[in-house]
């Protein structure tokens, strides 16, 4: 069965099931979503606006029994952002698109009309349905109804309230394959599918399976390569901890941004850290190893129950809990895990939503520390679509502005997540020059050398450390777009075989024959289309600038401040 | 073993059941309290501990901080009045890999942690805070509470105050060889002092 692009125009309802263009058939995951946005969307349109357009796409591997391939990503012109965006995320969505043979997923328009709507895709076409009983509800209340309606088998991609409201750091949760929820969390595209009046889509792959050109070759490669992830420690601490490992260790470097980013130690991290959160879970009966797809050996997902034993929340990273904790100053992980379920609920980013409660409590509409604040507004104001609950809901920059506070720590609007910049200043490079605003994962730790992008300026000046950033970014580009989890990079770290291996499967997956070179080359045409798009739509070498307290203010207790010029910066981009 | 139980201190011991021992190794991530020779090498501290060979500390001690900033070299000598050190596994994230020991992204880093410069005036032994994080706390922490160590009083105050499955857990308690209700311990222990701390479980009750 031949991939197929897989169109609707929510302007006159109309589907169409079309062939892949030949530019667009070496591309999946992020590499298809930018290439279709900067293809097909205007770079200067509105992103609430018709000309705007959500796409989704499953990853190369997708599909296939690839461990650890199950990722979809999403792709848009961003309301948060106003730049380009791909947001993505685990679940059972990517799987699904891939085996019904669904290269990609690109929905335009708008409706003429207030009403709602559902989409269902099989490999036999779309069916747009009006939707009336489950506008207004909750993501858990959606994929509850929805599996009824069809079959708990089937993917879903879901909106919350905050989606319907089109608010800027709403999100689109995933079924995940326990029917609990992980996010397409960042750049507000949840927002674009309210645009879209979309609530919901179904997505139902029956029996289908990818073809595999090199069976044979397609199983030694992926038997190599699980073999790299299962055997490295850092997947041990992943399976053992999740993510939240990194909240003692962030804390000990002076990096874990605390009180707004005001310091870089919080004194309440232990009561939030993956140590004490995984005794937690196991003294309540809770899962500290879950994984958020099917063929994750790495498992860095958990499930959390509250003080009774039931479930609360599930897939809490380490980021989230930052946000809510220590950027917050609330050392109380089950009023975390409460936040968590009720940000997944309504459809809104927990990193977004969390640094924009700082950046209130700083302005003083809320007290620092008071968590039982923080839930009354998520659930009578953001949820409700108050005026508070609007404009916490449009992102952290909206509140800085909203009540004059100037301490806000954003990239192109974008809220900058769990790594303070000037204690870790690899990662403010990445924060300033992302294509997409400040994000943690757009230069991982991918081994550039194995890719052929290691740099040549001297490591330590601040020459080799852009090329680094920019080297990391190229080669995450590339990775995103395969449909891997970037947990796979650990290994690819210290194990010369894993990413050979995948090379090798995506070959015997397509066959084809390209070479680490063509990865390479392939995540720098990603990172220029990126660019190049939000050129168009008006951002500058100024845009990649870190907001400006990084520079006036230095962070305890290390006393480091960000002293990148702007000179600097902008020779990320000379290549 | 270059811990110092000096009598001065209060004794705690504690016995718990099996299940409930590795749970307290996270007590670990607040510290324990050790003083060894101005210029011991971070590697000859460690190699005095419990379960700490030379292979582990190169294998699995894959990240560590010197007063809060990474270090890569175990050899590094340690100088001062009192000094942090904090030991983890190998850590997820561009963070990670950044804070890694001897790690391939090290040169994203903002500062490290380098070798004492100049003569040592400082006759006393150094004072350290000793951290472990994750992994090495449950590889190793069995071990180290079973034999005793120094922690802080208000810390395993504050660890069971957030942690009441573990007070309930706890099958003996006693102070200086007094026996004390856990409920009580609070009131039997001085705040910001230090505390000599053994937990046994069952299994090796002797």
């Amino acid at each position: 069965m031949a991939d197929k692009i897989f169109r609707v125009n929510m302007t006159d309802l109309s589907t169409s099931i079309e062939d892949v263009p030949a530019d667009w058939a070496g591309h999946g995951g992020r590499g298809l979503t930018s290439t279709i946005v900067a293809a097909e969307v205007p770079p200067t349109c509105h992103p609430l606006g018709p000309n705007n357009k959500l796409i989704f796409a499953p990853g190369l591997l997708s599909g296939t029994t690839a461990s650890n391939s199950g990722r979809i990503s999403c792709g848009s012109k961003s309301p948060l952002t106003g730049t380009i965006k791909e947001s993505n995320s685990g679940g059972t969505s990517a799987q699904r698109l891939a085996r019904m043979g669904c290269k990609a997923l690109i929905i335009e328009g708008q409706p003429q009309d207030d009403n709602w709507y559902s989409l269902s895709l099989t490999s036999d076409g779309i069916t747009i349905s009006k939707e009336e009983e489950l506008v207004g509800q909750g993501n858990f209340a959606v994929v509850e109804a929805v599996e009824r309606r069809f079959t708990d088998k089937i993917g879903i991609l879901s909106i919350g309230q905050t989606g319907e409201m089109q608010m800027s750091a709403a999100n689109i949760s995933v079924k995940d394959p326990d029917s609990h929820l992980r996010s397409l969390g960042r750049g507000g595209l949840g927002a674009v599918m309210g645009s879209k009046k979309i609530k919901f889509i179904a997505l139902d792959a029956g029996d289908h399976k990818v073809d595999i050109a090199d069976p044979d070759a397609f199983k030694a490669a992926n038997k190599t390569f699980t073999k790299a992830l299962v055997d490295h420690p850092v997947s041990q601490a992943l399976g053992t901890y999740g993510t939240n490992v990194l909240v003692n260790i962030i804390n000990e470097a002076g990096g874990l941004p605390t009180r707004n980013f005001t310091a870089g130690q919080f004194d309440g991290h232990e009561q939030i850290s993956g140590e004490t959160m995984h005794d937690l879970i196991v003294e309540r009966g809770g899962k500290p190893k879950h994984g958020c797809h099917q063929g994750c050996v790495i498992q860095c997902s958990q499930i959390y129950n509250d003080l009774k034993g039931n479930y609360k929340t599930s897939g809490i990273e380490y980021e989230s809990i930052w946000a809510m904790g220590a950027d917050c100053t609330v050392d109380d992980l089950d009023q975390i895990a409460e936040m968590d379920h009720i940000l997944d609920d309504i459809g809104i980013d927990t990193i977004e939503t969390a640094v924009a409660f700082g950046v209130a409590m700083e302005g003083g509409v809320l007290d620092f520390g008071d968590s039982k604040e923080m839930i009354r507004i998520m659930t009578d104001e953001i949820a409700k679509g108050t005026p508070l609950g609007r404009i916490i809901g449009n992102g952290a920059a909206n509140v800085g502005k909203t009540y004059g506070v100037t301490r806000v720590p954003v990239v192109k609007n974008q809220a900058i997540p769990a790594y303070d910049p000037r204690a870790i200043k690899g990662i403010g490079i990445t924060y300033a020059t992302s294509t997409q605003g400040a994000d943690h994962t757009m230069g991982y730790t991918i081994a550039t050398e194995i890719l052929g992008v290691g740099g040549s300026a001297d490591p330590l000046s601040k020459e080799g450390q852009v090329e680094l950033s920019r080297n990391l970014q190229i080669a995450t580009a590339a990775i995103d777009s395969t449909g891997m989890c970037l947990f796979i990079a650990f290994a690819a770290l210290d194990n010369g075989a894993c990413l050979p291996a995948l090379v090798d499967m995506l070959n015997a997956r397509f066959g084809i024959s390209l070479t680490a070179a063509d990865v390479t080359n392939l995540g720098m045409s990603i990172l220029k289309t990126e660019h190049a798009f939000n050129q168009a739509a008006g951002f500058t070498n100024l845009d990649d600038r870190l907001p400006e307290f990084f520079a006036t203010e230095s962070i305890p207790p290390h006393d480091a401040i960000w002293d990148f010029s702007g000179e600097e910066i902008d020779a990320f981009w000379n290549f | 073993m270059s811990k110092v139980d000096t009598p001065q201190i209060p004794r705690v011991s504690l016995l718990v059941s099996p299940a409930v021992l590795p749970r307290f190794t996270t007590l670990l991530q607040n510290g324990i309290f050790l003083e060894v020779p101005q210029g011991t090498t971070i590697c000859d501290m460690l190699l005095t501990l419990p379960g700490f060979t030379a292979e582990y500390i190169r294998n699995r001690v894959e990240t560590v901080f010197l007063d809060g900033l990474p270090a890569d070299n175990m050899g590094q000598k340690l100088f001062g009045k009192a000094t942090v050190l904090a030991l983890s596994a190998a850590m997820p994230g561009l963070a990670g890999a950044i804070f890694r020991k001897g790690g391939v992204h090290a040169s994203l880093r903002t500062e490290s942690a380098t070798e004492h410069e100049g003569i040592s005036t400082i006759k006393a032994p150094v004072q350290i805070r000793l951290k472990l994080f994750n992994i090495i706390a449950v590889e190793r922490g069995a071990l180290l509470l079973s034999e005793g160590c120094r922690f802080s009083a208000s810390a395993l105050i504050k660890f069971l105050s957030y942690r009441p499955p573990l007070l309930k857990g706890i099958l003996q308690l006693s102070v200086n060889e007094q026996t004390v209700s856990p409920d009580m311990l609070a009131d039997k222990l001085p705040m910001n002092d230090r505390i000599h701390l053994q937990v046994r479980s069952t299994n090796e009750r002797r």
